[in-house]
């Protein structure tokens, strides 16, 4: 808005006005005698220039235009009209709306601050800040994004490795178990028929030494006698009954290990079936009883009544009774163990708690290793939990949490899809 | 008793730097106020607020300029955004919010302490902050897809802005919760917000924390 009115009413307040600009922040009036001393100014022309009370020690000059350049002409009137910058080479300076007239070899300054422009940039600036400010938010909150993108990926990455290491352990063990299958088929039948063939030859050789003893000559009798005594057949028809019994537990073991490697090489072999998953779990819970209650375990299993699932039910069930082995032997006599299955859409939860001894930290990146195993040599093949880990990742395309503090328990969290599409 | 006095001596030393322009001493006072055991939302409540209040008393009684009004939230702004990063918590919740303020209303500083809140609680926040026209907030949203709104109105005189606002997002999207706050319902009546159907208002940053933590339930 420009005002162009004729201020006939303003000029009867002249003198008050004069007075208030006299002692005003913004327009600046100075006098200056034809060397630059200043010899009159309000306010604000003191402050512009920062001199001290007698006019004196000015800090600040006219940097552009300089004073000498008003010297040049001779006439009287308005010798300058525009942008002055007053201040000094080391601060920041003021840059005022001027004008400089010329009066019988004085000089009048007339320098005001363009109050409407003043105010229009504070508000831009304002507004700028502002925005830069929601800028800089922004950008953290990205930061952080990408901080938990960046876990997530090391997760992914961690997790990838570890099935990749899978596979190719898979195929190994896959090729071996395929070669010591079978020979290890015929050592085993072999031995029932030797255990047989041993007694059968133990027994007829009794019946001999009976036949000899009852009519035989005394020599024979003696004869067969030291046979029987330099030989010690005595012990060596118990020690070879033995030696038999304990060869059948052993190969019985190698054979376990041979079908574990196998199960854990060759999860693929069934197809997927729609079925009702709790019952299919329950029946893996019966051929647990014998075990809890043996050991006096308390087996909660918390489940809808029914729930349809599609996936490999066989190795699903694999899957969660190597889980639940584990408990088992993790938790003391008269423990506690949680069974539950929860349908979190798309995806069902089983989930395995006990309150046993838990992971100890440094293992807890080892447990899904093949072969890993922290019971006695012996009474694990340390596969179970490698299992579990290939059909419940590979199969299911789910996933597994685990939870665990020493001393106060475990929890397994099987995730697969509800309806496995392959 | 105790514990309002060492406030008032925060909010009191605060509001000084403010005055003055000083923003590394109120982000001292900030940081000591935080690690002598006070909360941020206590920060912000009882040191950031009272401050910023008496800040727009001394501009009501004609004692400070808009530009130094304008300075003061710069400062406090600042600060906030300083202590953005720690706030967000690492327990995300996967819900999102879609935080800001009536259209024409220019003071954010409240709205962006709701956002903050939310993101201490693990939610996801879309801030929009001040001067977001209606038909592109209608389009942010329709890309978001947040599960709640928050807004924000301190002036008084934006009122029927809000209800035109509210008007508009009911009609967009039916089931949308929408959460509403702001030193200008400290002038408007109960029943008058009780018009307002699926529209919560809550007064405070204590009290919003207790809704999150209820909805995240
Ligand atoms: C800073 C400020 C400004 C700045 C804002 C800059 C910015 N980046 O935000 C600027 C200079 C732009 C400004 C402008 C104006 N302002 Co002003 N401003 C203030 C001041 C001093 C501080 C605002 C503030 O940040 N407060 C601190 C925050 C934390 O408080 P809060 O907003 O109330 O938020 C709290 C709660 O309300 C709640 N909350 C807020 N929103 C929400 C939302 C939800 C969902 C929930 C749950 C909770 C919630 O959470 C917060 C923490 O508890 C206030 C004074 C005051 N009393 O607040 C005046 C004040 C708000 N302004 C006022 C006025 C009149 C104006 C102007 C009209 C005139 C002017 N002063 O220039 C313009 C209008 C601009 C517009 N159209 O909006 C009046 C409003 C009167 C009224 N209620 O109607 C006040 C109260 C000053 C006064 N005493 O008169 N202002």
């Amino acid at each position: 808005m420009v005002y162009t009115g004729k201020n006939k009413y303003i000029s009867e307040w002249s003198n008050l006005i004069f007075e208030l600009i006299s002692k005003g922040h913004s327009v600046g009036i100075g006098v200056f005698d034809i060397e630059g001393r200043l010899l009159d100014a309000n306010r604000a022309m003191c402050y512009f220039l920062d001199v001290d009370e007698n006019l004196k020690n000015a800090k600040n000059s006219f940097v552009n235009p300089v004073f000498h350049s008003f010297k040049n002409g001779s006439v009287d009137g308005l010798i300058f009209d525009g942008l002055m910058t007053i201040g000094n080479s080391g601060d920041i300076s003021y840059v005022l709306n001027s004008k400089v007239f010329r009066k019988q070899g004085q000089f009048m300054v007339f320098a005001e601050a363009d109050v409407p422009y003043l105010f229009k940039q504070n508000d831009q600036l304002s507004l700028l800040n502002q925005q830069v400010n929601n800028l800089q938010r922004q950008l953290i909150k990205e930061k952080k994004t990408l901080q938990f993108t960046l876990a997530e990926l090391k997760e992914t990455q961690h997790m990838l490795i570890h099935s990749e290491k899978m596979n190719a352990i898979g195929r190994l063990v896959a090729g071996v178990a395929h070669e010591i299958n079978n020979p290890i088929a015929f050592v085993y039948s072999n031995l029932f028929s030797i255990e047989k063939y041993v007694e059968e030859v133990i027994q007829s050789y009794r019946e001999v030494e009976e036949l000899i003893s009852k009519e035989g000559l005394p020599e024979l009798n003696r004869q067969a006698a030291g046979i029987h005594k330099k030989n010690d057949l005595d012990f060596l028809s118990l020690d070879l009954a033995d030696m038999v019994k304990e060869s059948k537990i052993g190969i019985e073991r190698v054979k376990t290990i041979v079908e574990d490697l196998r199960l854990f090489s060759r999860l693929d072999g069934s197809a997927v079936k729609t079925i009702d998953l709790i019952e299919n779990i329950k029946s893996t819970i019966s051929i647990l009883r014998s075990e809890l209650t043996s050991k006096n375990i308390n087996l909660e299993f918390l489940a809808p009544d029914r729930l349809l699932v599609g996936c490999y039910p066989g190795q699903l069930n694999q899957a969660i009774l190597n889980v639940l082995i584990n408990a088992i032997y993790a938790v003391d006599s008269g423990g506690k163990i949680i069974l539950s299955i929860e349908l979190k859409e798309p995806n069902v939860v089983l989930s395995v708690k006990d309150n046993g001894c838990g992971i100890p930290h440094e293992i807890r990146d080892k447990i899904f290793d093949p072969f890993f195993t922290t019971k006695p040599v012996g009474s694990g093949t340390g596969l179970g939990l490698s299992i579990t880990y290939k059909i419940i990742t590979d199969l299911h395309k789910g996933s597994i949490e685990v939870e665990s503090e020493p001393g106060e328990g475990t929890s397994f969290k099987l995730i697969i899809p509800k309806n496995l599409s392959i | 008793m105790m514990n309002e006095s060492i406030s008032e001596n925060f909010t009191n030393g605060f509001l000084d730097n403010l005055l003055n322009c000083n923003r590394s001493a109120c982000s001292d006072i900030a940081h000591s106020y935080l690690s002598s055991n006070h909360s941020v939302i206590q920060l912000y409540e009882d040191v950031f607020k009272v401050a910023l209040y008496e800040v727009g008393k001394l501009w009501e009684t004609n004692k400070i300029s808009v530009a130094t009004e304008h300075i003061a939230t710069a400062i406090t702004e600042s600060i906030l955004n300083e202590l953005f990063e720690q706030i967000i918590s690492n327990k995300r919740c996967y819900r999102k919010v879609v935080v800001a303020c009536v259209e024409k209303e220019q003071h954010q500083v409240g709205i962006k302490m709701v956002a903050d809140v939310f993101e201490m609680n693990g939610w996801e926040t879309f801030f929009l902050g001040t001067g977001i026209p209606n038909n592109e907030l209608i389009r942010y949203l329709h890309e978001i897809k947040p599960d709640l709104i928050a807004i924000s109105l301190s002036v008084y005189f934006n009122f029927t802005n809000l209800l035109k606002m509210l008007d508009i997002l009911q009609k967009e999207f039916p089931g949308l919760q929408i959460v509403i706050g702001g030193q200008a319902f400290n002038h408007v009546s109960a029943d008058m917000t009780d018009r307002m159907g699926n529209v919560i208002v809550l007064t405070d940053l204590y009290i919003l924390d207790k809704f999150i933590q209820t909805y995240n339930k």
